[in-house]
């Protein structure tokens, strides 16, 4: 009982970093209708800008805060050079174009900060576990929680009560539509950029401090898909809910499943659950189910 | 130069999709406060031109001027800012959203607040909200009577009430031009009638007091609404004028009404 007791809270906390991702993905996805399959590659710049911004001696919350801003100058910056030209076009077309620059993205990485593990040093959060009763949780996954909680919140308010997000909800829907009530795709485009890129850059550069940093935590990116799709491509709430399920199941496959096997089941097991949930629930736990009518 | 009662000049647009010319040479004017209709068999251009006055489209040739100023190269969003607003043939509401979040968006355009301002919604932000929010509660979702509706999701209305959150959509942007493409398309007789009364209320009132450019193939609800009337035929105008010549006009009779009496005459 206690080692489940363990697994689940540690997997919920590990949940929140990868919800912090999903995040960033849905909020595309939200605003422009694109999967975004350079996310893995925002994380890893999140995760390079603030691990730079830190060896430079800045505190880390400044890190953070610096490389919020980089993200959502990188955000603009995307969607100025590679996204404006494509607006009107198949959202196909611009998929295929995040695979490029997911391409792009991770050759820059590797030209300006190599291929090396390089880690937080000296380290940001103390090693020294939080104790939970019988239950020990490392202080860099309680704070990815509650960083991950105050996003959620933060997003949240921003889509049901500002009329920007309702205005990058509308461009999701029916661009024509949008545009024809004034509201200014280039405007959407870029805020939903920005904003996926500093949700990034946070869990990046929590990440970071976990298990350093290096070109493969790039790949959480894909990892982040069942999370993503189990919550419903376009919910925030499901985003959050979707990273921590994801989180936890692992950590039980993990734990209950591993000694099995050669390995690799913590790996696969996130997809497994993707292709079930999609099977009963084919827009996820909290999607949109779009209606059609001819 | 356009004189000052001309809200709309197109002059000798040209729009070709590859080798297909969709509208060859086609100029008109909308004067001030009218309601000019644009008629045409199925595939004349009609909604081709409204997507090249609205922005959607644009074309090869020939410029386009709202009042007096020149806007064939802005892109929609621009010209929605500069009073310019359209409802769509094929229905293109948020369907998700509720109704009063899709009229809402059109007020976009006419919200000052910025994100500080919201963030702590006292002072600017409350009453710039409260007055917006009466402006769609008690104006536009009273005047169509869909104010009832005003929680529901809009992709699970009928159809003829999407109709009407259109217009309303369309309306809150508080246009000086509105350009209506079909909207009596697949409505009921009473539907019709519905519709008809608002858009002759939005025209003649002198709070809305708005210009509008209707294409529409019922022809009853054309000859008894417009002003004038311009009639499309594979691109080209081939007459414009009040809707008795129009009628009257055996180049039209020829291209359209000939074909279409007895449709009009059993008019559902």
């Amino acid at each position: 009982m206690e080692t489940f007791l363990q697994l689940v809270l540690t997997g919920i906390m590990v949940g929140s970093i990868y919800a912090l991702v999903a995040l960033g993905w849905v909020l595309i996805y939200k605003c422009s209708g694109v999967l975004n399959l350079a996310m893995g590659e925002l994380t890893l710049i999140g995760a390079y800008v603030s691990l730079t911004f830190y060896t430079w001696g800045l505190p880390f919350p400044l890190a953070l805060l610096a490389t919020l801003i980089i993200g959502a100058i990188l955000g603009i910056l995307t969607e100025r050079i590679f996204l404006r030209r494509l607006i009107g076009e198949p959202v196909l077309t611009i998929i295929m174009v995040t695979v490029g620059l997911s391409f792009f993205f991770r050759g820059l990485i590797e030209l300006i900060w190599g291929t090396d593990t390089r880690v937080f040093h000296p380290p940001v959060f103390p090693y020294e576990p939080v104790r939970l009763g019988s239950v020990v949780i490392g202080q860099v996954y309680l704070w990815s929680f509650i960083a991950a909680l105050a996003l959620l919140g933060i997003l949240a308010a921003f889509f049901r009560y500002t009329r920007w997000g309702l205005a990058m909800q509308a461009m999701a829907d029916d661009e024509m539509a949008a545009m024809s009530l004034g509201i200014s795709p280039k405007f959407v485009y870029a805020a939903a950029w920005a904003i996926a890129f500093m949700a990034a850059g946070v869990g990046g550069s929590l990440l970071g401090n976990i298990n350093g940093v290096n070109i493969s935590v790039g790949y959480l990116g894909l990892l982040v898909l069942p999370a993503v799709v189990l919550g419903g491509l376009n919910s925030i709430p499901g985003a959050i809910v979707g990273g921590i399920i994801i989180g936890v199941l692992q950590n039980l496959a993990g734990g209950y499943l591993d000694r099995f096997t050669p390995g690799g089941v913590k790996e696969i097991f996130p997809f497994v659950v993707m292709t079930l949930v999609l099977l009963l629930k084919p827009y996820g736990l909290f999607g949109w189910v779009r209606i059609e009518r001819v | 130069m356009s004189s000052p009662q001309v809200i709309l000049q197109v002059e000798d647009i040209f729009l070709a999709f590859g080798g297909v010319v969709t509208l060859n040479r086609v100029s008109l004017a909308v004067h001030r406060g009218e309601i000019f209709s644009i008629i045409g068999p199925n595939g004349a251009g009609k909604t081709s031109l409204l997507n090249c006055i609205n922005g959607l489209y644009r074309p090869q040739h020939g410029r386009i001027l709202f009042n007096g100023q020149e806007i064939t190269r802005l892109p929609a969003y621009r010209r929605a800012r500069m009073g310019l607003a359209r409802t769509f043939q094929k229905i293109e509401l948020f369907k998700n959203m509720t109704v009063l979040d899709n009229v809402r968006l059109g007020r976009h355009i006419h919200m000052k607040t910025n994100l500080l301002d919201a963030l702590i919604y006292w002072g600017r932000a409350e009453r710039e909200e409260l007055a917006h929010r009466a402006f769609i509660e008690e104006e536009i979702l009273d005047l169509l009577e869909i104010g009832h509706l005003r929680h529901r999701i809009v992709g699970m209305l009928p159809y003829g009430l999407q109709k009407r959150v259109d217009l309303a959509r369309a309306l809150a942007l508080e246009p000086r031009l509105l350009l209506l493409d079909e909207p009596m398309a697949g409505l009921n007789l009473e539907e019709v009638e519905d519709m008809a009364r608002f858009i002759l209320e939005i025209n003649e009132n002198p709070r809305w007091g708005v210009t509008c450019v209707l294409v529409e193939h019922d022809m009853g609800v054309v000859m008894d609404l417009s002003h004038r009337v311009a009639v499309l035929n594979f691109g080209s105008k081939i007459a414009e004028g009040p809707p008795e010549e129009i009628q009257r006009d055996p180049l039209v009779i020829q291209a359209y009404l000939g074909e279409e009496e007895a449709a009009y005459a059993t008019r559902r």
